[in-house]
C-alpha cells in the first residue's frame, strides 16, 4: 500500500502539469492521496473515471465471487471503452497477487516505509530463522 | 526478516544477477518485494514482467490512476508494504 501511495503522489503531479491528464484543474492530489490510505478511500470527491473504478476495484478485491455483467455499466457511463476496463482488471488483479506475495512470504518493509501498526511479525519467534 | 531464505544482491549470480541489475539501474536499488522472490529467478521475472505491462506499459488510463487502483487494492487487501 505504502509503495505505491507514493507512486501515485509522484505520477499525479506529473499528470496534473501536463495539459493531456485525466485530472481536473485544482485537484487535491494530497487529498486523494489521504483518501486512498484512510479507511474511507470512497468518502474523497473522485472525478470520473475514478468515481467509479476505485469502487469497482474494491469489490473485485473484497467479493470477487459477487462480481456480476452489470458491475462494468458505472465504468462504460463514466467513458471507458472495452480496453480501459480490461487495464483497470489487469492493474487490480496484480495487485490482488503481489499483495498475496508479499503476505505469504513476510516480504520486509522499505527502510523509508512507516512501520505497520499491526505488525504481528515481530518479534520473531526463536528458530524461526527463515534459512536465511 | 522475511519468512523464508532471500538471496541478497550481493550473493546473486547467473540469472537472478541479471533481474536485480537491471533494477538496480532503473529504481538505483532492488526492492524487497523483489528479494522475497528471489529462490526463483523464473517466476521473479514473470511477475516483474506482468507488473511493467500492466501497471507501465502505454493504456486508456494514466499511470496515475492505475497507481491509484494499486493503493486501493491493497488497502483493501489490509496489505501494509
Amino acid at each position: 500500500m505504502l509503495a505505491h501511495a507514493a507512486d501515485f503522489r509522484s505520477e499525479v503531479v506529473k499528470e496534473l502539469g501536463s495539459t493531456s491528464g485525466p485530472w481536473p484543474a485544482g485537484f487535491d492530489a494530497a487529498g486523494a492521496e489521504a483518501a486512498l490510505l484512510s479507511a474511507a478511500p470512497l468518502s474523497f470527491a473522485w472525478p470520473r473515471p475514478m468515481d467509479t473504478l476505485l469502487p469497482f476495484a474494491i469489490k473485485l478485491t473484497a467479493s470477487p465471487g459477487a462480481m456480476r455483467r452489470a458491475d462494468l455499466a458505472p465504468l462504460r457511463a463514466a467513458g471507458l471503452g472495452d480496453l480501459a476496463i480490461h487495464d483497470a482488471v489487469q492493474a487490480i488483479a496484480y495487485f490482488n497477487y503481489i499483495n498475496r506475495v508479499a503476505d505469504g512470504l513476510g516480504v520486509d518493509l522499505e527502510p523509508e516505509m512507516a512501520a505497520d501498526p499491526r505488525d504481528t511479525r515481530s518479534p520473531e519467534p526463536a528458530g524461526d530463522t527463515a534459512g536465511g | 526478516m522475511p519468512w523464508i531464505q532471500n538471496i541478497p544482491p550481493a550473493a546473486a549470480e547467473g540469472r537472478l544477477k541479471a533481474i536485480f541489475d537491471a533494477a538496480i539501474q532503473r529504481a538505483g536499488k532492488v526492492f524487497q518485494i523483489l528479494q522475497v522472490q528471489s529462490l526463483s529467478p523464473r517466476t521473479l521475472d514473470a511477475s516483474m514482467r506482468l507488473y511493467t505491462a500492466s501497471m507501465h506499459a502505454p493504456s486508456p488510463l494514466s499511470r496515475a490512476q492505475r497507481e491509484a487502483l494499486a493503493t486501493v487494492v491493497s488497502r483493501t487487501n489490509d496489505c501494509h508494504y
